[in-house]
């Protein structure tokens, strides 16, 4: 307790705290409900009660209370009960020794795994894209849903599995 | 397909994905067709990106909400801190001045008073005067704050003392009258007194009873006197070998008249004395006696002299 705490209640440090998290915390909320409007609306709200409550939050624990603010925002919210990912994107890959037919195959075959993505039961799936498109570590993700690192690995693991079965035969052609 | 079996087991995956699989293991997984599928799988999703966000002009949303809560909700916050803090220092400072504060019982134009104290002693005020002290802890240092003419009766205890501009009279018990006006006298009734004069040319002087002091340009005079009571306590006041001047400002004190004197001469003696029932009896005899005439206005307020 000896270092003294930026508050805030300061434009200048929330401006910022705004800029570090809140895409993350945008895409959290996105593949917790899958519409990306209801997500920004979810994360603008709680800046917007971040901005209120700026003396009682301290600033250390401002990442945390992000998450956790979000995510009961977004349980409070009705109708997320169909997902549909349709803004993760696939990023044109700079590899262009590849032939058409195999581009078309995985075209094809990122559809489907969007699809399959969106069919998860909701804990793995927050669990797998937080990991494998936001690349956030194991512990990061305990940190972020409040959990242990045990528990992420199990999701992750059970997220895994569900995969390769929803997909298993497209990844025989 | 045991193996397979096997790798395709939420445990066997768990453990692989916190790195506690032995060497063996790992080798044998690697191998399998089940982490082909995965490698596959996730070779893919790394190439999906979450979706783009606009940050910039969300914080511009968000900063022009949050003005119109800074604008109207913290003024109200403010004002109630400064509320409760304006009400704690009220509360402090009249707790203060209760406990800590003094007393005072004071008497106007005519009026007399008798003022009861904690310890049981007397004072009776004639008019205008005042006499404050400590509301609490009294007891632990008899002492009070006087201005005016009075009559003490203290009762017999640990030192008395009595504050006045021109000294402090310290008793410890007995009856006295104290008159601090223009004028300063003191009578001591009863037991003995001592009279400390601010004045540092003035020598402290101890008082027996049946002896009265008056302080007269910077000095103390010293005489005997016969009364048993102060005069005034029996409703009237008594002037011997006294200037006009203080017979008018008595006659002010206990009537709230004021008197124009233009072409009087004020240092004539007057002896005599006058009641504190009737201003025109009151005038009738310090006035005529000396043979001046006066006029009452019609409000009975203001009295002209004349020879």
């Amino acid at each position: 307790m000896t270092k003294e705490e930026p508050s805030i209640c300061e434009q200048q440090t929330y401006n910022q705290l705004f800029r570090a998290h809140y895409e993350a915390v945008t895409r959290f909320v996105y593949f917790k409900c899958g519409d990306l409007q209801q997500a920004e609306d979810i994360v603008q709200d709680v800046f917007v009660k971040l901005w209120k409550l700026c003396s009682t939050v301290s600033f250390g624990k401002v990442k945390a209370y992000l998450y956790r603010a979000a995510n009961n925002a977004f349980l409070n919210e009705k109708a997320h009960e169909k997902v549909v990912l349709k803004h993760l994107q696939t990023t044109v890959r700079p590899i262009d020794h590849e032939s058409p037919e195999y581009l078309m195959q995985m075209e094809e075959f990122h559809e489907k795994l969007k699809e399959a993505i969106a069919a998860l039961p909701p804990k793995e799936r927050e669990v797998y894209l937080l990991s494998r498109i936001e690349k956030k570590t194991y512990p990061e993700i305990a940190e972020i849903l409040g959990l242990g690192v045990k528990a992420i690995e199990r999701r992750m693991s059970k997220a895994l599995l569900l995969l390769r079965e929803l997909l298993g035969n497209d990844l025989k052609l | 397909m045991p193996m397979e079996e096997k790798y395709a087991s939420e445990d066997f995956l768990a453990r692989w994905l916190a790195g506690e699989l032995s060497n063996e293991e790992l080798e044998g997984f690697e191998a399998s067709d089940v982490y082909r599928d995965i490698l596959a799988i996730d070779t893919a999703a790394k190439s999906l990106s979450g979706p783009k966000v606009d940050v910039e002009r969300a914080l511009s949303l968000v900063t022009e909400r949050n003005q119109n809560i800074r604008n109207t909700t913290p003024k109200v916050k403010r004002l109630w801190s400064f509320t409760a803090a304006a009400a704690c220092i009220a509360i402090l400072f009249a707790g203060y001045t209760y406990f800590f504060g003094y007393k005072t019982y004071s008497t106007g134009i005519g009026e007399k008073e008798t003022v009861l104290l904690a310890d049981g002693s007397l004072v009776e005020l004639n008019a205008n005067s005042s006499v404050s002290f400590k509301r609490f802890g009294w007891e632990e240092d008899r002492s009070v704050n006087f201005d005016g003419e009075a009559f003490f009766d203290v009762v017999p205890g640990k030192n008395f003392t009595v504050n006045t501009s021109k000294g402090i009279i310290s008793v410890l018990g007995t009856q006295f009258n104290i008159r601090d006006r223009k004028g300063f006298a003191l009578q001591c009734y009863e037991g003995s007194i001592i009279f400390l004069p601010f004045n540092e040319k003035l020598t402290s002087v101890e008082m027996a009873q049946g002896v009265e002091i008056r302080l007269l340009n910077g000095e103390i005079q010293k005489q005997q006197f016969s009364q048993n009571l102060p005069d005034w306590k029996n409703g009237f006041s008594s002037f011997s070998r006294q200037p006009l001047s203080v017979v008018l400002e008595e006659l002010a004190l206990q009537y709230p008249v004021k008197f124009q004197t233009t072409g009087i001469d004020l240092n004539r003696k007057f002896t005599g004395n006058f009641s504190h029932n009737s201003l025109n009896d009151a005038l009738k005899t310090t006035l005529e006696p000396m043979g001046i005439n006066y006029d009452i206005s019609e409000d009975k307020r203001i009295i002209t002299l004349s020879e």
